[in-house]
């Protein structure tokens, strides 16, 4: 039944036009191939390498910032009953509490104005794995006075281990409103940290929570609680109850939520390459749609011959499609093992590529990761495969539709 | 018994910005199994218009064709090339050997193409390449033959599906004097052998003479 309809012959006389008896394949073929290969290599490199950066920075926002966040838009005074029914939330491992805001730091006349947290040390540990990134200094000695910094942040104002710096919160503002002048809060450089993420790293400094509550006036108040979870995948059911059981105006939500235009532009950034670089397959896909026309006119009396011999017009047009089949399988094949090779030994190829420009620092400090991350995705692969394979085939269409006009006879006669 | 092949008042004219140009005018003929007719004619007289038409290679203006008894005309285009595949030989002047096939391959093509490629069919390859004398060059490409070479794989070609006739357009027109004895003494001899019937269309009168009857077609009408 399938030979009835589907001979095999077309596919056995395309693999022996490609790659004819006794030489390893036509310099076309090979063209062909090459082009297809170049736009599968490119694609699944994009792909993975944007996909890994879109990876690695989700993995740093749900580190540096727990995986659910439970605030209310106004100062939380009930802490402890709160702290209370997190910790017997269903997946929670550690929930701790935080207040933050901006505030305007100065150290020696150069200002800033990072973003200040003010944490619990011992439930912060729990959640965000703060010793990791230390890089100077101890997580301890953050007492009421003592101030950690992120590295480039006191790079830019110039802050060593134990400089002094001031503090100046909005409530300073709010004081001034009604005549009364509070002074700005001397802090002490306790410690660097450094979390990878150029986002954070810019522009954070750490307090404790009681110093946070001091310099915004919140009293025992803070902002909410950041969670970490046993199992992400959970997130949902933990969500569902923290909804149901905590009390109005306490809303739970996930970190990714949070930051969800960001990673949208992440994923943006992703689907737009994608449809760059496949027009590296598509500028493939015009090359073997103009060297099979160039085939079909050559052949013009092969095509005849074969419907001599027995061949139906549609038959002997579907050669070129398999053609265009066969140079996108092997094309893609040969694509997909590159991108593989290329993937594995990127690293090696950059740090080569930067010790050459000398542009190593560069490259950490714009791209914020010293190596490049990929991340592997199925569902990729799977697109660009079947995505390069059917556009090489369609490629192959228009010559087979010129080759299934050819009258046999018409064919025969050809000069060509 | 229906005669091998029949055809009756064949027309055909080619149409253009010129006008029409008549090449075949009411040709009748009729073959038996295992029968030979040659067909000579001047250049220009429709010999090879003819021999597609009654390949079913070319549609016709009017007339009626038969194969056996059944028309190829009232079927469709893949019963036509089925058909003709196991029904048909053809033989052209220029060979038509695909290059990226070797001797074998190109024999086995045409088996290929109607369906049945086995064993058998390339130990009957393989015979009929010995019968041309290729035995030694069943892996070599067409690039690598002679032209009289190239011709006997394509005679054997046109017999590996047993063929119950063979249509051949002049098949020495290519070759020098020698070369075309040789090649002709071989259709003459695979065709005769096999009992299949063989329409000729040559120049050479002394070739048209080895067949069994001889017509000559003048300014497309068979005299």
């Amino acid at each position: 039944m399938f030979k009835k309809y589907f001979p095999t012959w077309p596919f056995y006389l395309a693999f022996k036009q490609l790659f004819p008896t006794g030489r390893k394949g036509s310099f076309f073929a090979w063209m062909a191939t090459c082009g297809v290969m170049l736009g599968v290599m490119v694609l699944i490199v994009v792909q993975c390498v944007m996909g890994g950066f879109g990876a690695e920075i989700k993995r740093l926002v749900v580190e540096t910032g727990g995986d659910i966040r439970v605030e209310s838009g106004f100062p939380i005074m009930e802490r402890a009953a709160i702290q209370a029914q997190l910790d017997k939330a269903p997946g929670v491992v550690a929930a701790a509490p935080y207040a933050q805001g901006v505030v305007m730091l100065q150290c020696g006349g150069r200002p800033a104005f990072p973003y200040i947290k003010g944490i619990d040390v011992e439930r912060e540990r729990q959640v965000v794995p703060l010793d990791r990134y230390m890089t100077v200094g101890d997580l301890n000695d953050l007492d009421e006075d003592g101030i950690i910094i992120s590295t480039q942040l006191a790079a830019s104002i110039g802050a060593i281990l134990g400089s002094r710096v001031s503090v100046y919160s909005p409530l300073m503002l709010e004081k001034l409103e009604n005549d009364e002048v509070l002074l700005p809060k001397e802090l002490q450089v306790v410690g660097f940290f450094e979390t990878g993420w150029n986002q954070v790293d810019g522009k954070t400094v750490l307090v404790s929570l009681e110093t946070m509550q001091s310099l915004y006036g919140l009293e025992t108040g803070i902002h909410g609680f950041a969670l970490r979870l046993k199992d992400t995948k959970k997130e949902d059911a933990t969500l569902e109850w923290l909804s149901a059981h905590l009390p109005v105006p306490l809303r739970a939500y996930t970190v990714l939520e949070a930051n969800h235009d960001l990673l949208f532009i992440l994923r943006l950034e992703k689907t737009v390459l994608f449809f760059i670089t496949l027009f590296v397959i598509l500028v493939a896909a015009f090359s073997i749609t103009s060297s099979l026309m160039t085939a079909v006119v050559r052949k013009t009396r092969e095509l005849g011959l074969l419907c001599a011999l027995g061949a139906s017009p549609s038959n002997a047009a579907f050669c070129f499609c398999i053609q265009g089949f066969l140079i996108g399988l092997v094309g893609t094949t040969l694509g997909t093992l590159g991108a593989g090779l290329a993937l594995f030994f990127r690293n090696d190829v950059v740090h080569a590529f930067a010790r050459l420009t000398h542009s190593e620092e560069a490259l950490v400090r714009f791209y914020q990761f010293s190596n490049i991350p990929v991340e592997y995705a199925k569902e990729d692969f799977l697109l660009i495969i079947i995505l390069s394979i059917y556009i090489s085939t369609l490629a192959g269409l228009l010559p087979a539709l010129r080759a299934s006009r050819l009258k046999p006879a018409e064919a025969l006669r050809s000069e060509v | 018994m229906s005669p091998l092949l029949t055809a009756h008042n064949l027309t055909k004219a080619f149409k253009g910005p010129w006008g029409s140009l008549s090449v075949i005018s009411g040709v009748s003929l009729s073959l038996n199994t295992g029968e030979s007719l040659s067909i000579r004619g001047e250049s220009g007289s429709g010999k090879t218009t003819l021999l597609h038409v009654l390949a079913g290679l070319e549609a016709v203006d009017s007339g009626e064709l038969f194969w056996e008894g059944e028309s190829p005309l009232s079927r469709s285009l893949a019963w036509q090339a089925k058909r003709r595949g196991l029904f048909l030989g053809l033989v052209f002047q220029s060979y038509y050997l695909v290059p990226e096939l070797n001797v074998l391959e190109n024999v086995l093509l045409a088996k290929r193409l109607v369906g049945g490629l086995d064993k058998a069919a390339e130990a009957r390859a393989e015979a009929l390449l010995l019968k041309a004398g290729l035995q030694n060059r069943l892996k070599h490409l067409p690039h690598q033959l002679s032209g009289g070479e190239r011709q006997r794989v394509a005679i054997a070609r046109a017999l590996i599906n047993q063929p119950r006739l063979l249509l051949a357009d002049e098949p020495t027109g290519n070759l020098d004097e020698k070369t075309a004895e040789t090649v002709m003494e071989l259709l003459l001899n695979l065709t005769a052998d096999a009992g299949v019937g063989l329409i000729l269309v040559t120049h050479n009168p002394e070739f048209a003479k080895r067949t069994q009857r001889q017509v000559v077609l003048h300014k497309g009408q068979l005299l």
